[in-house]
């Protein structure tokens, strides 16, 4: 299976810089997610990956071949590049039958009847609807013709797959479902896969990596284990789950374990750190609602009142009201009932809370 | 890890170099943009080639100076009678039109009448017939003489007839009964999808129903008006038909049959002046269609009047629902029923003018109309030739600009957009006119020839077609394509397997709707034929010049049955695409 990869691209559309100095390699027979809220470029970096646009500089990459390269006008259309594509449309053609649809692209390669046959047949018991072949997408179920654009898509064996949000039209439960069986589905099949999801939830359960993109550009890529523990920027730790920032400054550091001083609050904080953080800077100290720990007034901590509760079932969402003005947000298990107005000390636990440097963002963009 | 290793790997190590520039170049040309570039060159040329003929003979031919065409223009006799009575008809057209569709709107959108659904579809019949149809019929209805509302009311006992359809009244009452449908569908359309709820918080507020009305409903339907009555003003500013069968027998000329018998049709001809005179008319109508257009595409405000909310509330009429549907009868009466009779009638009757009709009655003239020594049988003939190859030709011509138009860039489809529209300011006989100058001399003398004819109805029907294919294309999702490409399909593959067999609907009606109006051709026809290249409109036209009534009226329901064949044909061959697509 080849790897993807991109060099230098950007794209503009008029004015707007969809795309804007993209460089990123997605490993073969990984499943990569990028992820971005709308307008952010993933879309568009989907389309110039699978040669619907052009980009207006830049390299692409199939393994070792070269697909698209800006400066001499060459781009390989995408009837050529070999890939698999499932649309957040679904796009299955209203006037072929399902087994006609997944048919399609093996028709395209003249595979002999009989192959094809047994190719349409295989795809479609993979996504469990082998039952379906002389049905018309328009009898099916939204899960289902989703199914069955999967199926098309993987029938005549791309190296490639790309997903353009694939599951934003579906409801939650379907949604949940249809997750579990693409990680295995590619377990199986083993190609290598681009996810492109504005959904961080999705992104983190499907995908070993998770590339997050913001205003065209790059923000971080890694695990997202990595992503959601160690941000690279505020955005990041912004986008993926909920979290308190702090205007933060490094006062002292050993490996990645660090402290910081935060306005109002006297003693420095623990907190975890980058390696590469140098000591001195000032940045941002995340802290994830579930890090904070609430106790009564007088028990050490930094004290504040709390500003109202949210009974979730399983957890309670608290605001706090912090003495020196900052108000965080608070996830707790439900050991103790709180009420509008106690005065209480909070805590962080060192873990979970991570200092992102202001200079490794630009650190970051030009790699 | 996180982001240094996972950024790519560097430039240097590019396995493989891109293959040399003319590899690229190669397959940059793919067939589909040839046909795109042929298909843009045909355009071009069957729109600029007359117009700039149109010009030149409006304001450079060579046998007279141009101080002397227009010496010569001003001292036209008539011509200032023609255009003040073209003005009288369009101010006189324009409020009937309305003061007929607007009830029935009213009528259709909001009311309990009974019927609603029947009134509908009556209300719209008149684009089946066309207004040479319906000038003819009601010229045998209300002629002086022998109209058949004037004897029967000679035979009740009155001396005078009591109607002159060969009059200003005449002309401006039969052409606000064709116009009417025009007002109808465009007004109906904003009516229907009004939000009701934009009412509904109207009267919540305080406002009665009549401010309401005032407030609210007549500011939001404003474009559609305005819209309407342009329409209505430029189809009276173009119409032949009814002007050339109600009012030159009679000596009342309009700008368009003025140009037919006072320039073209004149010994010697006028061409300079017919130059002149079509230039003028296109230059109006396109004033008029730049004013729609910047009312249609200005105000994003009335965007409100749009697909979501719920239907507007329905007025319960009580006992006045049976006025209501009086109105609605009365209006199928003029438009529909009394013409489809008179026709029907005069067709069987031996005797034009006679009573009492049951000994009168006689099948002969079916068979003696189609006589070959008359040119009926060519013109049939000759009209289905034009009809089936203009259409099928234009269709084809339209489908590829209409897919250009969707997936070229912005520039590429507002330049094949505006060039497309042009033929809109064009009204059948400006088109005639440029035809004729462009097409009657070398270096493409096609004068004489079905040709000449077939190159006028393509042009002058382009943009409707492309119209209707450009909608057809833009109501499917790109990813349908999309996909289509990544299963490792080309552009001619896609536009075959996938595009065509979802759009073959729309390319239908629009085959269709082509074909019915290449059928009926008239306006343009009369300028360009010749003895053997004429048209069933033509023959029509000259046959009533004869008062050959019973004929006029026998071809009249032959295009009339044709018409109804063809859209039944249509809606058949599309029903059947329907359930092939989804069974």
């Amino acid at each position: 299976m080849p790897s993807v990869r991109l060099d230098g691209l950007r794209k503009q559309f008029g004015n707007v810089v969809a795309i804007d100095g993209v460089s990123i390699e997605f490993r073969d027979g990984e499943m990569a997610s990028v992820l971005g809220p709308s307008g952010c470029g993933k879309t568009t970096t989907l389309n110039v990956i699978a040669g619907f646009t052009d980009p207006d500089e830049g390299l692409i990459h199939f393994g070792e071949h070269l697909v698209a390269d800006a400066a001499r006008g060459f781009a390989v259309p995408p009837n050529r590049r070999n890939l698999g594509m499932v649309f957040q449309s679904y796009a299955l053609w209203p006037h072929l039958s399902v087994a006609e649809n997944v048919a399609y692209g093996l028709k395209m390669r003249n595979v002999s009847r009989v192959a094809r046959d047994e190719a349409v047949k295989r795809s479609l018991r993979r996504v469990k609807l082998e039952h379906c072949g002389d049905r018309f997408p328009h009898e099916l179920s939204g899960g289902q013709q989703q199914r069955i654009a999967l199926a098309r898509a993987i029938a005549y064996s791309p190296q490639i797959l790309l997903f353009d949000e694939p599951l934003s039209n579906l409801d939650a439960q379907l949604r949940d479902e249809m997750r579990l069986e693409l990680k295995e589905l590619h377990r199986e099949i083993g190609v290598t896969a681009i996810y492109v999801t504005h959904d961080q939830a999705e992104a983190m359960s499907l995908s070993a990596r998770i590339v997050v993109m913001w205003a065209g550009k790059i923000l971080q890529s890694g695990s997202p284990r990595e992503l959601y523990e160690e941000p690279a920027d505020v955005r990041v730790a912004q986008f993926l789950g909920r979290t308190n920032v702090f205007e933060a400054r490094l006062v002292d550091k050993q490996s990645t374990l660090a402290q910081v001083s935060i306005d109002g609050v006297d003693e420095p904080l623990r907190c975890r750190v980058s390696a590469t953080t140098l000591p001195n800077t000032s940045g941002t100290l995340s802290v994830r609602p579930e890090a904070v720990s609430v106790r009564p007034a007088g028990t050490g901590g930094v004290s504040g009142r709390v500003s109202s509760t949210m009974y979730l079932g399983n957890l309670s969402q608290l605001q706090i009201r912090l003495d020196f003005g900052k108000t965080i947000e608070v996830l707790e298990l439900n050991r103790r009932t709180w009420t509008i107005g106690d005065a209480v000390s909070v805590t962080f636990d060192p873990e979970q809370c991570f200092f992102i440097s202001r200079g490794r963002e630009i650190q970051q963009a030009t790699p | 890890m996180s982001s240094s290793d996972s950024v790519s790997a560097p430039l240097s190590a590019r396995p493989t170099g891109p293959p040399p520039r003319w590899v690229g170049l190669l397959q940059r040309i793919d067939p589909a943009a040839i046909i795109i570039a042929a298909a843009t060159a045909t355009l071009c040329f069957l729109v600029f080639y007359p117009l700039l003929w149109l010009f030149y003979g409006s304001f450079a031919y060579g046998e007279l100076p141009l101080p002397e065409v227009f010496a010569q223009f001003w001292n036209l006799p008539g011509l200032d009678r023609a255009f003040q009575n073209t003005l009288w008809l369009v101010c006189g057209t324009l409020p009937l039109s309305f003061l007929f569709a607007l009830p029935l709107v009213w009528i259709t959108a909001r009311t309990d009448t009974p019927l609603k659904g029947m009134i509908e579809i009556a209300a719209i019949m008149p684009f089946i017939t066309p207004p040479l149809i319906g000038a003819v019929a009601w010229a045998l209805l209300a002629a002086p003489r022998t109209g058949l509302l004037n004897v029967v009311a000679r035979e009740v006992g009155s001396t005078a007839p009591v109607l002159n359809i060969y009059s200003m009244s005449g002309l401006i009452f039969v052409m606000s009964l064709y116009l009417s449908p025009y007002v109808f569908v465009t007004v109906q359309a904003v009516m229907q999808r009004m939000d009701a709820s934009l009412e509904e918080a109207s009267l919540i507020s305080g406002a009665s129903m009549a401010h309401t009305v005032r407030n609210i409903v007549v500011p939001l339907s404003m474009p559609a008006l305005l819209s309407a009555g342009i329409l209505v003003v430029t189809r009276s500013l173009e119409e032949f038909a009814i002007p050339g069968i109600l009012g030159a027998p009679t000596g009342i000329y309009t700008i368009t049959t003025y140009i037919y018998y006072q320039a073209i049709s004149y010994v010697p001809p006028r061409y300079e002046v017919a130059a002149l005179l079509a230039s003028g008319l296109m230059a109006l109508t396109a004033i008029f269609l730049g004013i729609q257009s910047r009312i249609l595409g200005r105000d994003r405000r009335f965007t409100t009047v749009s697909g979501k909310g719920h239907p507007p509330r329905v007025i319960r009429l009580g006992r006045w629902r049976y006025a209501t549907l009086a109105y609605a009868l009365a209006y199928i009466g003029l438009t529909v029923a009394l013409p489809s009779l008179v026709l029907v009638y005069a067709a069987f009757i031996s005797e034009w003018g006679a009573l009492p009709f049951p000994s009168n009655l006689s099948f002969g003239k079916l068979v003696s109309t189609f006589d070959p020594a008359l040119s009926v049988r060519s013109g049939l003939i000759n009209s289905l030739i034009l009809a089936v190859s203009g259409a099928s030709l234009a269709t084809l011509l339209t489908l590829i600009i209409g897919y250009a138009i969707n997936k070229g860039s912005p520039p590429v489809r507002n330049t094949l957009d505006f060039i497309s529209a042009i033929p809109l300011t064009m009204p059948g006989p400006v088109i005639a006119v440029a035809v004729l100058w462009a097409y009657l001399r070398e270096p493409i003398a096609l004068y004489g020839t079905l040709w000449i004819l077939l190159i006028a109805y393509i042009t002058h029907y382009l943009p409707y077609g492309v119209r209707a294919m450009s909608s057809s294309f833009r109501q499917l999702s790109p990813d349908l394509e999309h996909a289509a490409a990544v299963c490792g399909a080309g552009r001619i593959a896609q536009v075959r397997q996938i595009l065509l067999p979802l759009i073959r609907p729309g390319i239908l009606a629009g085959w269709m709707l082509m074909f019915i109006s290449m059928i009926r051709e008239l306006s343009s026809s009369i300028f360009l034929f010749v003895p053997g290249t004429e048209t069933t409109a033509v023959t029509m036209l000259e046959l009533w010049q004869e008062a050959r009534f019973s004929e006029v009226a026998i071809l009249s329901l032959t295009l009339i049955f044709i018409s109804v064949c063809v859209v039944m044909l249509v809606r058949w061959m599309s029903g059947a695409a329907y359930l092939s697509s989804h069974r």
